[in-house]
């Protein structure tokens, strides 16, 4: 099964890089190699905000699979992170 | 000092909101956010939207609406209904609506994050327009989504000062729980004013308040204030903050009776006076208030007159046989009658709807005939106040004003509603029992300002009008 995920950052602060570290890290543990990342820095694309009504920075959005969860922080709460995506802890 | 105090005075925004611009000497302050509280259906959403369409319409200041209920749609709706042609603006690019949508899955926290996409999707809005006032409407909604309040106040706070630093003038709006003014306690963080909104139902009459909680650094009127909601906007009648007139007017107007003129030391009322015409029925109030009307109208005057008692058709049937011509100056909108009970609104928003057609119609005159019916409304007490009010709004305005009352009893001094000391002049009216016949007689009980004759003159109806005569030397007609 492929995960598919964004990440939605907002430039290069100390919550966007420990959530992109977290995530990277979530997966290398705990999803093997089936996932897809993708991370957004709305800065770039700052129409974004309004299209996905994006509020919270990061948002980690589960494009795959559905259904769709959206969890916001940086992550760092890997349990809580599991226990939304309903991944069971190891490989 | 004073100079110094003036030039420290806050900046404002001015609302366009009539009255609320008054208790506030100047609006919103600028560059600032105010929280709007109230329940549901007490009108916050009006009062943000007014607060922008005014911005855009009268003061040239382009302005953005984010919703966190509403779609677009519904909003367009919401604001065509008052009048405003909403696409044109959002054509011109002086209005943007943007609504969040918070429909979607729910949102779940796993370690800390603030709220850096809502500020990049505001400043997005902001900047396609230049935007100088924003509203977020209710704000409060974005708290459930985050469901965490530590963030979120911090995110307010980082809010409120942003938006400072950009000089934006913002609105947030917050729905009033039974344990006060917002679910979580924003009137803590939004410090610079706060207005709260009130539906208050007394003897199945509601009535929209609205009070000024707090606004820092500033005067402004500390009582709850009826306001009015209706097709032309919010109306709020803030008469008791209207400062007492620097210019007080020697100009005299005519009374109305040419005869009574010539026994008042500076030959008529001065303009700007409150008269109290008081007597029983039948003695010729009416006529009198209305040839005051009259005198005035032929001058180039424009006059209101306020009939509680009778249909405009019928004062013009009757005003007709002393020969005035009413509809002539109707035709031309020189004359306003407007006929209606008080007793439909309560006190209050009878009050509103006066001070409204008076702000609107702006006229040099105006007559309340009579001004006891309006005891059917309120309590004494509070038709009492209300006067109170009315007069001091119509000597700031200078208005010049004319009260009938009526007397039950037989002593017209007497007078039910205590207001004779809130007017500048008193005429009494009276009906006298002479042998064979009733004959009006008139007396001038006060006037202000200038000696008159202190004699009881007769009161004599003609087809040109009233006139006065000596009572002792009774003329043939």
């Amino acid at each position: 099964m492929t995960h598919h995920f964004r990440l939605y950052v907002a430039g290069i602060t100390p919550n966007s890089i420990q959530a992109i570290e977290n995530i990277n890290r979530i997966c290398r543990e705990h999803l093997a190699d089936q996932v897809e990342l993708e991370v957004i820095d709305i800065y770039q694309q700052p129409e974004l905000a309004k299209t996905l009504d994006l509020i919270a920075i990061p948002t980690l959005v589960r494009v795959a699979p559905l259904p769709e969860k959206h969890i916001v922080g940086n992550l760092s709460d890997t349990a809580k992170v599991l226990q939304i995506l309903e991944i069971k802890a190891g490989k | 000092m004073t100079k110094e105090l003036y030039n420290n005075e806050l900046a404002k925004a001015p609302t366009g909101i009539r009255g609320f611009d008054d208790i506030t000497y100047g609006g919103l302050p600028r560059e600032r956010t105010t929280l709007v509280s109230g329940y549901a259906g007490c009108g916050k959403t009006v009062f943000s939207m007014y607060f922008i369409l005014n911005g855009i319409i009268e003061y040239n200041e382009p302005g953005v609406f984010l919703s966190i209920e509403e779609n677009e749609n519904d909003l367009i709706t919401n604001f065509s209904s008052f009048g405003f042609d909403i696409e044109k603006l959002q054509q011109d690019n002086s209005l943007i609506l943007d609504n969040i949508n918070l429909s979607r899955p729910e949102l779940q926290s796993a370690g800390t994050f603030d709220l850096t996409a809502l500020f990049v999707r505001i400043e997005q809005s902001l900047k396609k327009n230049n935007a100088k006032r924003l509203v977020i409407d209710t704000f409060e909604l974005l708290f459930h989504e985050i469901n965490d309040p530590n963030v979120f106040r911090r995110e307010l706070l980082r809010l409120i000062n942003w938006l400072k630093k950009k000089k934006i003038t913002a609105i947030f709006t917050s729905e009033a729980t039974n344990h006060g003014i917002s679910h979580y306690g924003l009137e803590e963080y939004i410090t610079d004013c706060v207005v709260t909104l009130k539906n208050i139902k007394e003897e199945n009459i509601y009535t929209r308040r609205l009070h000024i909680l707090k606004y820092r650094g500033n005067f402004h009127g500390t009582n709850e204030y009826p306001f009015l909601i209706d097709k032309t906007g919010i109306t709020l009648m803030p008469i008791t903050n209207i400062k007492m007139p620097q210019y007080v007017s020697s100009d005299v107007l005519p009374c109305g009776i040419s005869d009574l003129d010539k026994k008042l030391s500076k030959k008529g009322l001065y303009a700007g006076s409150s008269t109290l015409i008081s007597g029983t029925s039948g003695v010729g109030k009416t006529s009198f208030g209305m040839s005051f009307c009259y005198e005035n109208l032929q001058q180039g005057k424009s006059c209101l007159f306020f009939a509680f008692e009778e249909s405009a058709a019928q004062l013009r049937r009757n005003m007709q046989s002393i020969g005035m011509d009413l509809e002539k100056y109707e035709n031309t909108d020189q004359l306003w009658i407007v006929s209606d009970r008080p007793s439909i609104s309560g006190i209050e928003m009878h009050l509103v709807s006066i001070l409204k057609k008076v702000h609107d119609y702006a006229p040099d005159i105006v007559v309340f005939d009579p001004v006891t019916t309006l005891i059917e409304a309120g309590t004494l007490l509070e038709v009492r106040n209300m006067l109170l009010r009315l007069m001091d709004y119509f000597k700031a305005k200078n208005i010049t004003v004319m009260l009938t009352t009526l007397i039950s009893g037989a002593k017209p001094s007497a007078n039910e509603l205590g207001i004779s000391s809130l007017v500048d002049n008193i005429i009494s009216l009276e009906n006298n029992i002479d042998r064979y016949e009733t004959r009006h007689t008139l007396s001038i009980d006060k006037i202000r300002g200038m000696s008159y004759d202190h004699q009881v003159f007769q009161l004599v109806f003609t087809n040109h009008g009233l006139k006065i005569r000596l009572m002792n030397k009774p003329e043939k007609s």
